[in-house]
């Protein structure tokens, strides 16, 4: 019998600096773990402790998991100081992802906040690898200044990809920034996008799912057809230690993808 | 129900002895306000006094199925292959326990192979309530004092020598036919004194809740999502000092926390019991907690086995045990909570 508990070995590849706070760890896992986008992992620092994490990565490659970590806590501050060709264990994947065929032929609206952008950016290249099968997918992202935004070399190639459109904004612009200025929502009233036929992909800190949904649901957005990636302390991963226990559901089986429909009478739904 | 059978006494003690020499066998042992299991000798078979453990043990049959600490990250060789057990003197509000601990543990997306292990490998024996404690309320929350599910064996005591037993579960009915000599077909005048005992002990435990209406109960989904305000939960609260007490002590709480540790070079997690009670059970990293304060943690308590529980599992995650209510160092007593919560506006 299979023991859920047990973690498979993955040697750090790579370590890239995004900002001073988040890094992205390029992991190869010793046996190869697939997953959905939107779906999880655990990763644990032996004999520290485990943390849950969304790859950043593409699910159509198979031999790596990136994943974009911000530190924030004892277990983040740990991998932060780790180095190339340690090792961390990793178990999953877990939960449920995106439901991208519900997604075809639709505007697919992504919106995205800070080290939020990491599970988006897995959902984004999974978009566009069969990215015909969208009517349009727009990407607006929010960070707090020039200097956080993550994935800075990834901007120039995506935004010369047709099919795909990207807006950013910063709270605190500097004198080089020539995009938005001011928080991530603002994004959403320079998007014309035909509500009846979109679906809206949310993640990022607590405040700004709030804000983001409050704004979506304002313009239009049907409840059914907004996506929040949500977190919580998922632990165990599945379904049993209960601590990332929202409403009656648990996160880590029943999510971390959830429709706004499905969640919104949660009272504990905004942290 | 199953198969009725009746045994006396000295061959009732032949079966255990049997049943010993391939399995630990634990039996109640009495202690200060109650009693607890204790792993029996051989020996001391003829000297379990089932009439003395008239009501549910102090320790949630959790503790055998849930070890406080255990380490799931070692092979399943070294981790599992633990001796078979039989458990002796459960009453039928632990026995309901393991219907949603066996939701929790043995869904089908992902099983715990060490709950399951331990399942599998012991025999559990029942015993009809002989009284009730202030604190039992297992009629108000669907249940009786008397086993009707998820035993391998239930006794009712009769009058002088003769146990009346029924067989729950095919694993029982194969130990009965490997040891049919013992077993005789139960006579109908028993069945009628259970019944009668029975009926008698379940008023009584009725009788311990007048206050405490059933009605209540019954609507406790719709009751408490309409009660979400948060004056009335922080003054329900008031008393509780966050000890966790009622969490550790109920049959049907099942979270736990992994812990990562290392012994030189060796690396391992260990599961053990927490309670969603404690400041910092949801808190995330970078410190967002969804349950900063204590009222929304005493809330989620209520919430977790009156509504999310029945939703997810067709279950109420209350048995009526009592135990939380013996247990709290608050002198909170949840049928009071409950009511309560169904006469505010």
């Amino acid at each position: 019998m299979k023991n859920p508990y047990l973690l498979t070995q993955a040697k750090i590849e790579k370590i890239i600096s995004e900002t001073s706070e988040i890094k992205t760890f390029v992991l190869k896992p010793k046996e190869s773990l697939l997953f959905a986008t939107g779906q999880f992992i655990e990763l644990t620092v032996p004999g520290v402790g485990e943390a849950p994490f969304t790859p950043s990565s593409s699910p159509y490659e198979v031999n790596k998991i990136e994943v974009t970590i911000m530190r924030a806590g004892f277990v983040t501050e740990k991998l932060h100081q780790m180095k190339e060709d340690e090792v961390v264990g990793i178990r999953g994947p877990y939960g449920k992802g995106y439901p991208i065929d519900k997604f075809y032929n639709k505007e697919v609206l992504i919106l995205g906040g800070g080290v939020g952008l990491a599970p988006l950016r897995s959902f984004l290249l999974t978009l566009l690898h069969e990215v015909d099968k969208f009517k349009r997918i727009i990407l607006c992202y929010g960070a707090k200044t020039p200097q956080d935004i993550v994935y800075k070399e990834f901007f120039p190639e995506w935004k010369k990809l047709s099919g795909l459109e990207i807006l950013r904004s910063v709270d605190k612009a500097n004198k080089n920034w020539k995009e938005y200025e001011g928080v991530v929502t603002i994004l959403l009233d320079e998007v014309k996008v035909n509500t009846k036929e979109s679906v809206a992909v949310v993640c990022g800190p607590p405040i700004m799912m709030k804000f983001g949904t409050k704004k979506l649901l304002e313009l239009g957005h049907q409840p059914k057809n907004i996506y929040l990636s949500m977190e919580r302390n998922m632990s165990c991963g599945i379904g049993k230690c209960g601590h990332c226990a929202l409403g009656k559901y648990y996160v880590c089986k029943d999510g971390p993808v959830f429709t706004y429909d499905q969640i919104k009478d949660v009272s504990e739904i905004w942290v | 129900m199953g198969t009725l059978y009746s045994i006396n006494k000295t061959n009732w003690d032949s079966f255990l002895s049997r049943l010993s020499l391939e399995c630990d066998l634990y039996a109640p042992k009495e202690i200060e306000d109650g009693w607890t299991y204790q792993l029996l000798t051989k020996d001391n078979i003829p000297q379990i006094r089932y009439e003395d453990y008239k009501y549910c043990s102090i320790d949630p049959i959790k503790i055998f199925f849930l070890p406080i600490k255990e380490t799931v990250t070692e092979s399943k060789e070294e981790a599992l292959g633990s001796k078979k057990r039989v458990i002796i003197g459960l009453k039928s509000c632990d026995l309901a326990a393991l219907s949603i601990l066996d939701k929790v543990f043995l869904s089908e997306d992902f099983v715990d192979p060490f709950y399951q292990e331990k399942r599998e490998n012991t025999i559990l024996i029942s015993s009809d309530c002989l009284d009730a404690k202030e604190s039992c309320f297992c009629t108000e929350v669907g249940g009786n004092p008397f086993p009707e599910q998820n035993f391998d064996f239930n006794l009712t005591l009769l009058d002088g020598d003769e146990f009346l037993v029924e067989v729950g579960s095919e694993k029982g009915e194969r130990l009965v036919e490997e040891n049919k000599t013992l077993f005789s077909k139960a006579k109908e005048e028993m069945v009628q004194k259970r019944q009668q005992k029975r009926r008698e002990m379940k008023a009584k435990v009725k009788g311990k809740n007048k206050v405490f209406s059933s009605k209540v109960v019954k609507s406790f989904q719709d009751m408490l999502k309409a009660k979400d305000d948060s004056a009335l939960w922080k003054e329900l609260s008031e008393d509780c000092v966050e000890c966790g007490a009622c969490t550790n002590i109920c049959p049907t709480c099942h979270c736990f926390l992994l812990i990562d540790l290392a012994q030189k070079e060796k690396f391992f997690k260990d599961k053990t019991w927490d309670s969603c009670q404690f400041n910092g059970f949801s808190q995330m990293a970078g410190g967002a907690d969804p349950r900063d304060e204590l009222w929304k943690r005493f809330r989620n308590r209520y919430l977790c086995k009156y509504s999310y529980k029945p939703e997810n599992f067709g279950l109420l995650a209350c048995t009526g045990c009592g135990r939380c209510i013996d247990a709290c160092q608050g002198k909170i007593d949840k049928r009071e909570v409950l009511n309560k919560i169904a006469v505010s506006p």
